[in-house]
């Protein structure tokens, strides 16, 4: 067989390479459509990276706890709250040790009036280890069961559902962001106008915060799904220090002599930040009690929702007292665009 | 004189002969073309603000790069000198038609060496094609609306052949057949630039647009006063260009109906653009948004009086801005794992979009191209027929790198002459334009900053052959030319065979 010439050797490898490269693209394509993409980049996004079984407590779960007694407490659980490792209801009283211990009661007391003092700001108790409690017991005592009876199975859901709603609701009481009382101005003219200037520039350097927050918080948010202990510090810190920027903003209004006229919404701005603060408060706490992080980033939409409306009134009423704040680039800017509302 | 040819025959001979020429001119050239990697500002945008940190971290990607591009053209330096036997009179198209082949795979290879988790793939970073240093030639330009930069590619080579071989070969006959091949292509070009320059892309209604230039640094956070000033001036030239325009373009990234969502609540919004004008204006915005598959580079389009009326999500990430690149990652892990420190922001990723880049809007259709997807002639000329183009570009990514900006023009300049389409350059930290569709600048900004560019244009029906094949005619005519010189080869081995 004649030896085929180098130049055409060449041109065969250069036609084999291109050949090569096309299949290898639309490997790769097929590959990022299919998740082949991301096997070969080793590199998973932050949604699809963990594989293990994270409990509700943000801790590892790798084998479920032990709990004899299907009372809902783990055995390891039970001597922390004097109960009996063998009985799933140690008092007696028809209430498993862990309903009790979930909803407040003592386990080992028997009858209605045994509630347990609680945390007046909540502060100390885990929403996630209570939630998951009173699931665990209520799916054992068969309330949450397939073969249930619906009113009870939908009952048991809602009782859960408002235990968290109570919790959440307690949890993110703007006042739990304490206020000193207010200093008031004389109403005249002057008076406001120097209001609205040292309020305009304290919203002026939070409304750059909120601008940036949303992505910025999704993403610390989302950082408390990793596996990376780095990342989940970082996140935490990120919103304590928040918690601590709002704090000192709202200490920052409340120095201010606010005109009587102005009560209302001075009051609506105050509220507004104690809502910022207690919302980063409690999503600093994500890593130990997920389920408080998550009620802590509704809020947060939801404040961030609640500015636009307040500032158009501001500036409603900037134009119908006919003031001119000296330095009100911002209201000057919201003024600009809110023309002919 | 005597010792460059003695040092580029000694260049020659060595293994593998022919190569190294190609290969050095490459990497002279293509140091040049991506010399805009050391911006290093594109890095901010993963939270690296330290310079010597981001050199390092450039340094590997860039060398790599350039090798790597500098290798295709050893490639056909190599075949060149390899297929230097055949008869002179084929030689123009042979070497033509490799170099075509070449350069497409060039682009190709580009693309997989910048992939990253979130990468296109396939012929669309034609970065450093040669056919963009001929931008400012009319004729170069119209004739890519039928054969495209690959054409245009086979065509350079093909003239450099046959100039070089006429002036190099002693045989007449060789030489009248050379000349002849020369003015047939000469011929067949000047008709083509006269069927071209007869059409009628001036006739129809003008429709007056509107490019908002603006000049918004890159930061991973930005103070409350920079928002405020930068918003400010969009909101000034927004109202100011709504009262001339029907069209107004905001650069890539702008943020402005999201930071307008700062201020006010959904209805406020909508009134806010009601109150812009009495007429319908599409705004043309670009946000970067977090949705929950990642982050996107949205464009926008609102309609004054109706409301959102489409979107379009970049396709082509810009590697080092939007995307990095495996091959940059590597450094990075190296030093992750020597210092055992975090380099790379664990914030969202970037993520391509999926949905076409042609939005109906009224009558007309629009396409959008946003930053880097101007790079790419196949996302150009995707889904057919449009009636404009608008390329949403960013350049604070490089730092307003003027290479950068000078090289995107060039395939600006491209795009529009190949579809034969008015394009409108919105501009963030660079130049805007308007180039009209023989791929001519018409209007542009004399400098960079806050400023609005009006101008009028019309939107026109016509498509034109590479808009509906594409690159394929020129491919197909390479890879039919070399198959020309292989099958006596083939031929000769198959018969062996039997």
């Amino acid at each position: 067989m004649n030896k085929i010439p180098t130049n055409i050797k060449i041109l065969l490898a250069v036609m084999f390479l291109f050949a090569g490269l096309i299949a290898t693209s639309i490997f790769l394509s097929v590959g990022n459509t299919t998740g082949l993409g991301a096997n070969i980049s080793g590199v998973l996004k932050g949604g699809e990276k963990s594989e293990r079984q994270g409990n509700l407590n943000g801790t590892e779960n790798t084998i479920p706890c032990s709990d004899i007694d299907k009372d809902g407490l783990c055995d390891n659980e039970e001597p922390l709250y004097g109960t009996d490792v063998i009985n799933p209801d140690t008092d007696g009283d028809g209430f498993l040790d862990g309903e009790e211990v979930a909803s407040g009661h003592d386990p080992t007391k028997p009858g209605p009036n045994d509630l347990v003092p609680r945390d007046s700001n909540l502060q100390s108790i885990n929403i996630t280890d209570k939630i998951s409690t009173l699931m665990a017991g209520a799916f054992y005592t068969g309330d949450l069961s397939a073969d249930t009876d619906p009113n009870i199975y939908t009952k048991a859901l809602a009782d859960i559902g408002v235990e968290i709603l109570a919790d959440g609701t307690k949890i993110l009481d703007p006042n739990n962001i304490p206020v000193a009382g207010t200093v008031f101005s004389s109403d005249s003219k002057a008076a406001q106008e120097k209001y609205l200037n040292d309020v305009g520039l304290i919203i002026q350097d939070i409304w750059g915060e909120i601008i940036n927050e949303p992505r910025l918080a999704t993403e610390k948010f989302i950082n408390f799904h990793s596996d990376n202990a780095e990342l989940i510090n970082n996140s935490t810190n990120y919103f304590n220090l928040k918690t601590n920027y709002y704090k000192k903003a709202i200490a920052k209004l409340n120095a201010l002599s606010v005109p009587p006229s102005w009560l209302d919404i001075h009051k609506q701005v105050i509220s507004n930040l104690q809502n910022l603060a207690i919302s980063h408060q409690t999503l600093g706490q994500t890593a130990e009690d997920p389920l408080r992080g998550v009620l802590g980033m509704n809020n947060l939409i939801s404040v961030y929702q609640n500015v636009q409306p307040l500032l158009v009134t501001v500036i409603q009423k900037i134009k119908k007292n006919n003031l001119t704040p000296p330095n009100g680039e911002l209201w000057s800017l919201i003024s600009s665009l809110t023309d002919g509302f | 004189m005597g010792r460059i040819v003695g040092l580029y025959k000694k260049t020659l001979n060595i293994k593998p002969r022919g190569f190294w020429p190609g290969f050095i001119v490459g990497l002279f050239y293509f140091s040049w073309i991506f010399w805009w990697f050391w911006s290093v500002r594109s890095l901010v945008s993963f939270e690296i603000e330290n310079r010597i940190l981001a050199f390092l971290i450039i340094l590997l990607p860039y060398i790599i790069t350039v090798v790597g591009m500098s290798i295709f053209w050893g490639i056909f330096s190599y075949g060149s000198f390899t297929l230097k036997n055949s008869r002179p009179p084929f030689l123009p198209l042979l070497y033509a038609g490799t170099f075509t082949i070449v350069e497409y795979l060039r682009a190709l290879f580009l693309g997989l060496l910048w992939a990253g988790p979130e990468s296109l793939l396939g012929a669309h970073w034609t970065l450093g094609n040669p056919a963009y240093l001929f931008a400012d030639l009319s004729f170069v330009k119209q004739s890519a609306a039928y054969w495209g930069i690959y054409g245009v590619d086979f065509l350079i080579i093909f003239f450099g052949t046959v100039l070089f071989l006429s002036v190099w070969l002693r045989n007449k006959k060789t030489k009248k057949v050379l000349v002849l091949e020369m003015f047939s292509v000469i011929a067949i070009l000047t008709l083509i630039n006269f069927v071209q320059s007869t059409n009628k892309f001036e006739v129809g209604n003008k429709l007056t647009i509107s490019i908002i230039q603006t000049k918004n640094p890159i930061k991973s956070l930005y103070e409350p006063e920079e928002l405020l000033m930068d918003f400010s001036e969009k909101n000034k030239l927004l109202k100011e260009a709504a009262n001339k325009s029907k069209v107004i373009i905001f650069p890539e990234s702008t943020d402005f109906s999201k930071t307008l969502s700062g201020f006010l609540d959904f209805t406020s919004v909508q009134k806010y653009f009601n109150n812009l004008s009495q007429k319908n204006i599409l705004i043309i915005d670009s946000n970067r948004i977090l949705e929950q598959d990642g982050l996107k580079s949205k464009a926008i389009l609102i309609d004054s009086k109706e409301g959102v009326v489409g979107f379009y999500d970049k396709k082509l990430l810009t590697p080092g801005g939007e995307s990095l690149p495996y091959i940059a990652k590597l450094p990075f892990s190296i030093f992750e794992h020597l210092t055992k420190n975090k380099f790379i922001s664990s914030g969202a990723v970037f993520v391509k979009g999926r949905e076409s880049n042609t939005q109906n809007y009224h009558d007309s259709k629009v396409k959008i191209l946003t930053c880097s997807d101007i790079i790419s002639p196949n996302l150009s000329r995707e889904n057919g027929q449009f009636d404009f183009m608008v390329n949403l570009n960013n350049l604070a990514v490089f730092d307003g790198n003027p290479k950068i900006e000078k090289q995107l023009l060039s395939m600006a300049k491209f795009r529009a002459a190949e579809n034969n389409k008015y394009l409108a350059i919105s501009s963030n930290f660079g130049h805007s334009y308007i180039i009209n569709p023989l791929g001519n600048v018409i209007d542009s900004t004399d400098s960079t900053g806050y400023q609005i560019l009006t101008r009028g244009i019309v939107p026109n029906q016509i498509q034109t052959w590479y808009n509906k094949l594409g690159d394929n005619p020129v491919l197909i005519i390479s890879f039919l030319v070399v198959l020309a010189y292989l099958k006596p080869a083939l031929k000769i081995k198959f018969l062996n065979f039997n």
